[in-house]
């Protein structure tokens, strides 16, 4: 549009001047400048720019053209053909547009085929032809080629095959390679997290290029000349299938990237065996071994299945080697107080041949102490022996004796003042200046460090003890029921002293008397402590507890006739529960009592003696003031009650007369004594 | 850690101090004492240079108080101490320094007789003897005027006709002191008397 006004008014512009010159008016027409000023000089002159040749100014308006803003095809191809002569003649400034039309003719070109092809679709295949042999034609409609001709099977089966073989190949390397990289890093990490378990349980440090561990006691205090290093190694995967031998048992989860290497005399297990041997009585039959098996072990804890699985294999290890460790330490300690020690108590020194300490603490009684070390577990040989009583308190106390002496090593009591001499306690700083005497010294200095071996052999004794008391006393229960007698063992021990509380009392008589004692079984002697406080101490024999039970039942039965006496009305005239002498040479101890009847009539002497044998007789006698003819009835009448002949003694008055005591109705000694202290009052 | 008494046992006529000790001994196992074992009570001497103040200090060591030394002034204090004293002694050199002849030791057999201690020694100073010494210790008692009587007759049946007549003037002047305090002082009064009586011979 612009192009096309300014070209007419181009025209319309030349016309009216040369249109006016031609008329007779004359007008002077001056044309104004049309062309631009291009400078002014100091004298009025004005320069011009030139104006355009037609060939320039065409050229200069066809440039102004945007042919492709143009929507007229008309306008343009009516001015396709103008630029061909000035292309021709002037070929530079007409490059642009010479482009810009090929462009246009281009796009038209193809919106002609876009057209046609959308208007008419050709259906065969010679159209198509025709098409495509036409070079003016840039879009055409070519049908795509059906399937081509089949090729040969088994070529395409090989080469699909060579290819498919060849991607497996890639993918396989690349499988393997990150495979290798993996099982690498997880090894590493897995590795470390074991370490970092271990660590948690074990002492490990590293030295140069190794990790060293410790499994001594030497934190504790203990200062055994074994090292007890152990090496960490890290297992590699070739080492895992050696080594699958030894954890074959072992699931195969619990296959750790860890190994640990042992110094070759901890290897294996351990463990310190206590026994306490009667020896005459091991000669008949019956073994009657007191003993305890014990070690740091955790043998109790190895029986549940629930935690061998959990563990790893190098903690279990590691758990074995640090008990034979123990065992040895505690096993050399021993031996070296067992050598030292010389311990008044003992029957016999301590002998020390191989790993067997033994020492006699009672004349057929034995300590041994053996350290049991071999290389697979001892368990199935612990369970075997199955007269093997346990004794906890001999672990126990060893344990804390030896722990507390570990922790004496580390614990030096600070000096106080500073000055002071180091490790002294202050209470034996003091001791100097309170002043001590020498056996409060003593005393003291005993108390602070008391030996193992010593506390073994106190505890030996202890329990040799504490078994022949109960021993007794079971033979009392079983061979005495007339007065019954209970026996109440007390919690309330320790591994040095146990009690037993013992009550006596005839059936039926309960209320009448009771003799209650408490007898404690100490090291080496039994204490009887009785309700009086009286205190006896009797000696470990078991013939001495034997005997001085049964002159208590014999005390019991005086005492509860005294009462009985008493609560019939009867006078008691004299009682003696223990007077020790007899005429009779095999007693030991005498008890009698002498009572008369309330009307003083009759008088009943009754002795009850213990024998040697460790049996309790009874002698009962009777005598009568009364004069013999009223006697001679009282035998008609009960002929059962006396079994001596009456009338002989009666006319001779005030003569002791046995009682036939078989005879005597009654179920126990009280109570026939009752029925004759009842029969001789009736009498009256 | 009882009531004690020591004094000098004077030796009968005729007969010299090994007979004496043996015959004090015979006596004491007739009453059923048992041997012991051994004891000494030793005493040191030391003066101040000083001359101002001319006091003397005594150090006993008593084996029935092994941990311990006392040390004794003359105008009556008294300190008890642990082993260290000599050490600390020797350090003061220039205040305290060791009289000559001032070592006596008393050394003999240890008895004990149910809850008394006997102890029979042979009173020296240096090589050459001085006498007797008798301690008796009643170990049960810490009061001295409650067991005094006891004492008292063991004393007659030990050295009949020498046994005191009444409480030592020691134990008399200050009843309640620690018990090793007046051993000690004891000792010292008999040692002092001791060395008077061989100066005055």
């Amino acid at each position: 549009m612009y192009a096309k006004l300014t070209f007419s008014m181009l025209v319309a512009g030349m016309h009216p001047g040369s249109g006016m010159t031609e008329q007779n008016d004359k007008i002077s027409i001056a044309s104004l400048s049309e062309n631009k000023i291009q400078e002014i000089s100091y004298d009025g002159q004005e320069t011009y720019f030139k104006p355009f040749t037609l060939s320039e100014s065409l050229t200069d308006l066809a440039n102004r053209i945007n042919f492709l803003n143009e929507d007229d095809n008309d306008c343009e191809d009516g001015e396709e053909e103008d630029p061909k002569g000035f292309h021709q003649a002037k070929q530079w400034p007409w490059r642009d547009i010479h482009s810009h039309l090929q462009r246009a003719l281009i796009e038209m070109n193809v919106l002609v085929d876009v057209i046609s092809i959308t208007q008419n679709k050709p259906t065969t295949l010679k159209d198509s032809a025709a098409e495509s042999s036409d070079a003016n034609r840039y879009l055409m409609y070519d049908l795509a080629q059906k399937d081509s001709e089949p090729t040969k099977p088994m070529l395409q089966l090989i080469t699909k095959k060579k290819c498919l073989a060849g991607a497996a190949k890639i993918l396989l390397n690349g499988y393997e390679r990150l495979n290798k990289a993996w099982t690498e890093t997880s090894g590493q990490i897995s590795f470390h997290s074991a370490l970092l378990k271990l660590r948690k349980c074990w002492r490990v440090r590293r030295v140069g290029d190794k990790i060293m561990g410790d499994l001594s006691y030497r934190t504790a205090g203990s200062n055994f000349w074994h090292s007890g290093a152990f090496e960490v190694i890290k297992r590699s995967g070739d080492d895992t299938d050696e080594e699958s031998s030894y954890g074959s048992a072992l699931p195969s989860r619990l296959k750790s990237p860890i190994s640990v290497e042992v110094s070759s005399d901890l290897l294996g297990y351990a463990e310190i065996f206590v026994s306490v041997i009667n020896l005459d009585v091991h000669r008949d039959s019956l073994p009657d071994d007191v003993s305890e098996c014990f070690s740091l072990n955790f043998h109790d804890l190895m029986q549940s299945s629930v935690l061998r699985v959990n563990q790893p294999p190098w903690h279990q290890k590691l758990v074995n080697a640090q008990n034979v460790l123990f065992c040895k330490e505690f096993f050399t300690r021993l031996t070296k107080e067992a050598i030292q020690l010389r311990c008044r108590s003992l029957y016999s020194p301590f002998v020390i041949v191989g790993d067997t300490i033994s020492a006699l603490v009672f004349p057929h009684t034995q300590l041994s102490v053996h350290l049991r070390y071999k290389q697979k577990p001892l368990l199935d040989e612990k369970t075997g022996n199955s007269n093997i009583k346990s004794l906890f308190s001999f672990k126990h106390t060893l344990l804390q004796l030896l722990q507390k002496d570990h922790s004496k090593q580390l614990n030096i009591p600070t000096p106080h003042p500073t000055s002071a001499v180091l490790g002294l306690t202050p209470e034996m700083r003091h001791a100097s200046i309170q002043p001590w005497s020498s056996m409060q010294l003593d005393t003291t200095l005993k108390r602070d460090d008391d030996s193992l071996a010593e506390a073994m052999v106190k505890m030996a004794k202890h329990y040799e003890v504490r078994r022949r008391l109960a021993k007794v006393i079971k033979m009392i229960l079983n061979e005495y029921s007339d007065p019954d007698i209970q026996a109440h063992w007390l919690t309330l021990s320790n591994q040095y002293e146990s009690c037993v509380r013992m009550t006596m009392a005839s059936f039926g008589y309960e209320a009448c008397h009771r003799t209650v004692f408490q007898a404690t079984a100490m090291a080496d002697k039994v204490k009887f402590l009785h309700r009086e406080g009286k205190i006896v101490f009797v000696e470990v024999d078991e013939s001495c507890i034997y005997k001085y039970l049964v002159t208590l039942i014999s005390g019991h039965q005086t005492l509860t006739l005294d009462k009985l006496a008493r609560n019939m009305g009867w006078n008691v005239l004299q009682v003696t529960p223990r007077s020790g002498i007899d005429f009779n040479s095999s007693v030991i101890n005498r008890g009698s009592l002498v009572a008369s009847s309330p009307s003083f009539d009759s008088y009943v002497g009754i002795v009850c003696s213990t024998t040697y044998q460790g049996t309790v007789e009874y002698d009962v006698k009777v005598k009568y003031t009364k004069s013999p003819e009223n006697k001679s009835t009282k035998t008609s009448k009960d002929p059962e009650l006396l079994a001596m002949q009456f009338d002989k003694y009666m006319s001779i008055g005030g003569i002791w007369q046995k009682v036939n005591w078989q005879k005597i109705y009654g179920r126990n000694f009280i109570n026939k004594v009752e029925t004759l202290l009842t029969c001789l009052v009736n009498y009256d | 850690m009882g009531v004690t008494y020591v004094s000098q046992w004077n030796i009968p006529e005729g007969k010299n101090i090994q007979q004496g000790v043996e015959e004090l001994q015979n006596k004491a196992e007739k009453l059923g004492a048992k041997k012991c074992g051994l004891f000494v009570v030793e005493c040191e001497s030391f003066h101040s240079t000083n001359a101002q103040n001319l006091k003397t200090l005594h150090t006993i060591h008593n084996s029935e108080y092994p941990a311990s030394r006392f040390a004794c002034f003359e105008d009556g204090s008294f300190l008890v101490t642990d082993v260290m004293l000599g050490t600390f002694l020797s350090k003061l050199r220039s205040v305290w320094q060791p009289k000559k002849g001032g070592k006596i030791e008393s050394k003999g057999q240890r008895y004990e007789f149910g809850d008394f201690i006997i102890k029979i020694g042979i009173v020296s100073m240096g090589p050459s003897t001085k006498g007797i010494a008798l301690e008796l210790e009643y170990a049960p008692c810490r009061f001295p005027l409650d067991c005094w009587e006891l004492m008292t007759e063991m004393l007659h049946e030990l050295i009949d006709d020498q046994a005191p007549a009444s409480l030592p003037q020691v134990i008399a002047q200050k009843p309640d002191a620690n018990l090793a305090e007046l051993t000690a002082l004891q000792y010292i009064r008999l040692f002092n008397n001791l060395r008077k009586a061989s100066m005055n011979r």
